[in-house]
């Protein structure tokens, strides 16, 4: 077992094979070797740590992406943005709760979660106007009416089609 | 100038604020007081620039606020940048949205290429030469996926690119063109190409001819990666010398060049030794007596795990051909999948063809036959070997086509009859001839039938399967249980054989033989609503006690899934569930009910 401890000093006791679905996580075991001690992770806090190791509970045991992954592997795999059932029910969550758990994916080094994370923001920007995706992501347009008068210019053909 | 400036009349509704003088603060109304017209123009003209800018300056500060700017370094928006869907090219709006994402696609490579990807570039007008330069740039270094008419690629503009195109496809319009593509390839300008699909539309044979005679074959040293290839057969010639093919589609050609002898196409294909997937669409189709054995233990394609035939009725010699190119290039072994894809009439003369075919033999293991009739006016049949698919049909059946198919493949056939009973015609005209063909099917125990929400399965389905199959051991229907139910309730429903179970307890032979004496599973999985309890129970009865009564037929499993809620007719659930216990209980050994479907114990 592995002794986590959240940003918000909450402890967590996990299964080893769990937790070493994060590289990060795994790397630091074999740094320090057989241990008691419990392993901090200062960007991590404990309502997302418990998500980022229901996701890990729920992948355990699946063979992780080798370090060394042949890049035209690594492409494919990022580039298709089907998600499947369960990690698409897991992932619904509101967007504070996505950017963290993606943010966690990166810091803890689990790639198919952060896979998992990118691609449900790309599908939610699929397919929409500018002006439907700064009102999902709560932005405004920022451009001066020059800029955006030249950007449009610039793209006209390509929109007009 | 002592009044504001009227704007309008009180009944107009063009302006965006009724009174624009009241959003003024109290100085700059001021300050407007008194201007003379050309002074309040000047004057509000400056002020407009400087809200300009505040606005802009807010907007920048609003935005650094939203959560996927605050929780997401660029390093992650980036990710997501690239792996953005891209289905057309309207898609390149998405930079509008803000500064700070323009800013970020601009560092985006794989994003400008994935738009490169949807651009078609097979006419003048399809693209303007700044914008595929400017693209291009944007999209450096990623790998590039084109879909272009081969003038395109002498292109300037390309010309720099070139060693990044991994994915391509061509159309070669008019075939003089096809020299300077040619070029390319042998060139060993396409270094990183991957997957290559060429589109061919000849007007003139004697210049793709003379063209065949003089060039040169590529080879793996022209083409390091190539894997894929999509190519017409004859056209393959020119890639004789590429080997490392993983996937290659030989499909049919239009034009008439000198061709290759079927003995040259035969030894390039039996070169490619790493071929996983073989789709031949067209095949000369004499000069097989040329084809030499292999020498030695040959053991063919060892990764290959389909091979997918078409057969189309203009190509009806097709069939005869594949028996060679089986025997010579791809001899059949368990991993091999072969698919049949009809895509008009001409199955009759399929049959004929097809009596040699060595897939006519035993093949040894544990045989499923999935039936899928779901989808109106088509038919899909997958066999599975020991939980494999080797072999899977895909009819495509218009009501015409399968009428004519009906008489070709069975004289009996009523085109009269109402659906679902041409399916049923249909059904029988494709089984018997694939169970022919593929011998393996005859001893198929194991069958499962889908036949969706669009359509009821009917007896008569029901019985041409077990007369097909009369050593079926397992047989699942899945899908909406027939609408007889409602129509030819009696009162108690004991008496009515002509549904759907009465195929399973009448008798058929002569000697009052039960059907399938061997049947032990019946798997029934409603999709639908389920007919009224009393007449379902009564039915699963009537068949249960009838194969009971003879030992050798009793069903060891009977499984009735499905929603009984969901009921047709009056009853409630509960009523149906009572029913149903009464009726099965004295079977309730033998009766499996899954789902929501639960046998009572208790009144």
């Amino acid at each position: 077992m592995v002794l986590l401890v959240t940003s918000d000093n909450e402890q967590f006791v996990v299964d080893k094979e769990v937790a070493e679905r994060s590289v990060l996580i795994k790397n630091m075991l074999e740094d320090v070797g057989e241990s008691d001690q419990p392993i901090p992770l200062p960007n991590v806090s404990s309502s997302v740590l418990k998500k980022v190791l229901e996701y890990c509970e729920h992948h355990r045991g699946e063979p992780l992406p080798a370090a060394d992954a042949d890049a035209s592997q690594d492409e494919t795999r990022k580039r298709t943005t089907d998600i499947s059932e369960w990690d698409q029910k897991f992932i619904t969550v509101d967007q504070e709760m996505l950017f963290e758990i993606i943010l966690a994916a990166n810091y803890l080094d689990i790639k198919p979660l952060l896979d998992v994370g990118c691609k449900t923001v790309a599908n939610m920007i699929k397919g929409k106007t500018p002006e439907e995706i700064r009102k999902l992501f709560n932005i405004v347009n920022d451009f001066t009416p020059e800029e955006e008068a030249q950007i449009k210019k610039e793209n006209e053909w390509a929109e007009d089609r | 100038m002592d009044m504001p400036v009227p704007v309008e009349d009180d009944t107009s509704t063009y302006l965006p604020v009724s009174d624009p003088w009241s959003y003024l603060s109290h100085e700059d109304k001021a300050a407007l007081k008194g201007l003379s017209l050309s002074e309040l123009q000047h004057r509000t003209r400056d002020h407009i620039n400087r809200y300009h800018d505040y606005l802009v300056a807010l907007s920048t500060i609003h935005n650094a606020a939203a959560p996927i700017h605050v929780r997401l370094p660029a390093e992650l928006l980036l990710n997501i940048f690239a792996i953005l869907p891209i289905e057309d090219l309207r898609d390149i709006r998405v930079v509008l949205v803000c500064r700070r994402w323009r800013d970020l696609l601009l560092r985006t490579p794989a994003f400008w290429a994935n738009i490169l990807a949807v651009t078609h570039m097979y006419s003048d007008h399809d693209i303007r030469d700044e914008f595929l330069y400017t693209t291009l740039q944007r999209s450096y270094p990623h790998k590039l996926k084109l879909l272009v008419e081969v003038k395109f690629l002498k292109k300037p503009e390309l010309a720099r690119h070139l060693g990044r195109i991994s994915w391509l496809y061509v159309e070669v319009l008019p075939i003089a063109r096809y020299e300077g593509f040619h070029e390319l390839l042998k060139g060993g300008q396409l270094p990183a190409l991957e997957y290559l699909e060429i589109g061919m539309f000849c007007t003139n044979d004697a210049t793709f001819s003379e063209l065949c005679r003089r060039l040169r074959p590529c080879t793996d040293t022209d083409l390091p990666c190539l894997h894929h290839a999509s190519v017409p057969w004859d056209f393959f010639a020119l890639l004789f010398g590429v080997s490392r093919l993983r996937t290659l589609t030989l499909c049919g050609s239009d034009y008439k060049p000198p061709p290759p002898t079927t003995a040259q196409l035969v030894n390039a294909l039996r070169r490619c030794t790493d071929l996983r997937s073989l789709r031949v669409e067209s095949f000369p189709y004499d000069g097989w007596n040329e084809v030499t054995k292999p020498q030695g233990e040959y053991i063919p394609f060892t990764n290959l795990h389909k091979l997918e035939i078409v057969v189309t009725s203009s190509r009806p010699t097709l069939l005869r051909v594949l028996r060679h190119l089986v025997q010579h290039v791809v001899p059949p072994h368990g991993a091999c999948m072969i698919q049949l894809v009809r895509t008009e009439k001409g199955y009759s003369r399929m049959c004929t063809t097809m009596s040699t075919y060595p897939f006519a033999e035993k093949l040894w293991g544990k045989t499923r036959i999935y039936v899928d009739v779901s989808r109106s006016g088509s038919l899909g049949l997958t066999a599975f070997l020991d939980g494999r698919e080797v072999m899977g049909v895909k009819v495509p059946l218009s009501p015409q086509q399968d009428s004519d198919a009906d008489s070709d493949a069975d004289s009996d056939a009523d085109s009269d009859t109402p659906d679902p009973q041409p399916l049923t015609t249909s059904l029988t005209g494709h089984m018997r001839f694939l169970m022919q063909h593929f011998v393996y099917l005859q001893s198929t125990d194991t069958l499962e039938f889908y036949y969706g929400l669009n359509r009821s399965i009917t007896q008569e389905d029901l019985n041409l399967v077990l007369t097909l199959w009369p050593s079926l051991r397992s047989l699942t229907l899945r899908g909406w249980l027939p609408s007889q139910f409602e129509t030819q309730d009696d009162d108690d429903g004991s008496e009515n054989l002509q549904d759907l179970f009465g195929a399973l307890c009448n008798p058929t032979q002569p000697n009052g033989a039960i059907p399938c004496p061997a049947l032990r599973e019946l798997q029934l999985i409603c999709e639908g609503p389920m007919p009224a309890g009393k007449v379902l129970a009564a039915r699963i009865a009537t068949v249960l006690s009838a194969r009971k009564s003879m030992s050798a037929t009793r069903l060891g499993l009977f499984t009735l899934r499905g929603c009984p809620n969901t009921a047709v007719g009056e009853v409630s659930g509960d009523y149906i569930l009572k029913e149903l216990s009464e009726a099965v209980m004295p079977l309730r050994n033998e009766l499996k009910l899954v789902g929501a479907v639960k046998l009572m114990q208790e009144r």
